[in-house]
């Protein structure tokens, strides 16, 4: 969890606590003030980490319709962007699609992960074979500082062989807590090494849109659940985990179609991998 | 008006402040649950501004169940042709796209090769320390040009056939008459196949965008940013990777231009006689 997410996190939950704490100011309603304060912050962690549950139930309850900008328009079920053009409707969905650890994000270049990788140009041209309808596969990165990157590293890596002699020298060490640090160590220092023969540290948002045409909203929606479908069977080639992206991504994938955010803006929205 | 943090910090100033008053000021308990059920709903509002900060003040604005976050257009084509803008307040976002053209195939790799593709393409994900947007996009061959050309040679031969047809007497034999029906014939079967076939093309592309002061700003960084990433590119493939101008662009971001209308019309026409729409 982030600094700015605890931060608004503990500010709710403090208000929250308030209300809860003044359970003698309620008479006989104390009992279930203290309760509703309680849902009330379980509903901030909600929010905080289920939000893709909550908000499209919130929209799909109260029918509520969401008009992005002109042309288009997202449906109360919030799970695509409608355009209504020339009598027609295109329906645009996106799912997750993290290659991410697959193919670039090993700790340690296995026996046999090089023949995946050297299998994955082949496997995609396969997946794109099958698809008979548009879609876009889109990466949206950008660099890190590597000096920066190797300083945290360095860091971390000193932080835990701190702690790996720390055990070592105490009167009883676990040794499962000392093949753990280990561990732990092996995985950064195998990052350090892949810095040091010239790879730079990345970020990334993978996702797959496609969109589907119909004579009625309902026919662009089906056609483009199915298409969804089709994709997610496909995809399975690649040993991915993939989701179809409902509510607010899904705005945000839209307006990320024309124009991308700054790397602070990224950094808030989407949970990045790096 | 106040977005993100500052909206989350004043809204949170007032449950506080509510929170006071439920402390400090006398009331009977009844009015205490009332207050404190709203202050606890101004919370989960102030919290939810963490992530929907863009959607709650249209939301107050709402009329028929339909929250309008914006009515301009996506995005307005630049005076140069090859960038899109967007006015926001305090500037200009501007967008351009490089086109790379890859002509290579897995199934002509050996491993080795194939190996270098994924460590390349690792290496064109890192070009840039600013964000940029690499797609894949299968799209539909635009034919609507050319199924023109074709339709209207067939009204043509048909219209010549109708003619002649009109003009002949019956029983006798017009060889000019069997031509034309010939003719005819072959340009309604070139139409029946090239609209019902779907022909589909692969590109790949990279979008940047750039934050300006005016337009020509934006336009400026967002140019200097695409070129320098076009050069990346084709140096790491050795391929000739270009801005793309609006016309071949629109293509990949519109939907109606990724999937013209006149050549899936066709199967949206199968799509109707099946439905009965």
């Amino acid at each position: 969890m982030d600094a700015n997410t605890l931060t608004y996190i503990a500010a709710s939950s403090i208000v929250a606590l308030l209300v809860g704490f003044g359970a003698g100011l309620y008479g006989p309603a104390a009992i279930f003030m203290v309760i509703l304060s309680i849902l009330a912050i379980l509903l901030v962690f909600i929010i905080n980490y289920a939000d893709f549950l909550l908000f499209p139930l919130f929209t799909h309850l109260l029918r509520i319709k969401i008009i992005p900008t002109k042309d288009y328009y997202i449906p109360p079920t919030n799970d695509c962007v409608i355009k209504y053009v020339n009598g027609l409707y295109y329906a645009v969905g996106y799912l997750t699609a993290n290659i991410y650890n697959y193919v670039f994000n090993i700790e340690k270049v296995e026996e046999g992960m090089e023949e995946a990788l050297a299998e994955a140009p082949n496997t995609w041209e396969r997946i794109v074979q099958n698809i008979k309808f548009p879609f876009k596969y889109h990466f949206i990165t950008y660099a890190e500082d590597i000096q920066k990157y190797r300083d945290e590293l360095e860091a971390k890596r000193g932080m835990l062989e701190f702690q790996l002699s720390k055990e070592m020298e105490s009167q009883n060490p676990s040794q499962l807590t000392i093949e753990d640090l280990q561990r732990r160590i092996n995985i950064i220092q195998a990052r350090i090494d892949r810095l040091s023969s010239g790879e730079r540290p990345i970020n990334a948002i993978m996702y797959i849109e496609t969109e589907a045409v119909g004579v009625s909203e309902k026919d662009a929606r089906d056609q483009l659940t199915s298409q969804l479908d089709h994709l997610t069977t496909l995809f399975g080639g690649f040993d991915v985990s993939i989701t179809r992206i409902v509510g607010r991504e899904l705005y945000l994938l839209f307006k990320y179609g024309y124009f991308l955010p700054d790397i602070t803006t990224l950094n808030q929205v989407f949970s990045i991998q790096k | 008006m106040l977005s993100g943090k500052n909206l989350f910090i004043a809204i949170i100033f007032v449950a506080i402040l509510l929170a006071l008053v439920l402390y400090l000021v006398p009331l009977p308990w009844p009015a205490r649950v009332i207050l404190a059920i709203v202050i606890l709903g101004i919370d989960l509002v102030g919290f939810a501004t963490k992530y929907y900060d863009y959607f709650l003040i249209p939301m107050l604005r709402m009329k028929n169940r339909t929250v309008v976050l914006s009515e301009e257009p996506t995005f307005r084509i630049a005076p140069d042709d090859n960038t899109i803008l967007k006015n926001v307040p305090g500037g200009v976002y501007a967008s351009a796209f490089i086109n790379i053209p890859i002509y290579k195939s897995a199934t002509e790799m050996d491993d080795g090769t194939r190996l270098d593709t994924a460590t390349t393409f690792s290496k064109i994900l890192s070009l840039s320390k600013e964000p940029m947007k690499f797609s894949t996009i299968l799209y539909v061959v635009n034919k609507d040009e050319y199924i023109q050309e074709i339709r209207k040679k067939l009204d043509e031969a048909e219209a010549k056939y109708a003619q002649l047809n009109a003009q002949s007497a019956p029983g006798v034999a017009n060889p000019e008459l069997e031509r034309a029906k010939g003719e005819a014939t072959m340009w309604r079967n070139l139409f029946d196949n090239i609209s019902r076939v779907k022909s589909s093309a692969l590109a790949n592309i990279i979008m940047v965008t750039a934050f300006g002061g005016n337009e020509e700003e934006a336009i400026a960084i967002a140019s200097q940013k695409a070129e320098e990433i076009a050069a990346g590119v084709s140096a790491l493939l050795g391929v000739n990777a270009y801005i793309m101008s609006s016309k071949e662009f629109l293509k990949f971001i519109e939907p109606e231009e990724l999937m013209p209308i006149g050549t899936i019309s066709e199967e949206l026409k199968e799509k109707i006689a099946s439905v009965g729409v």
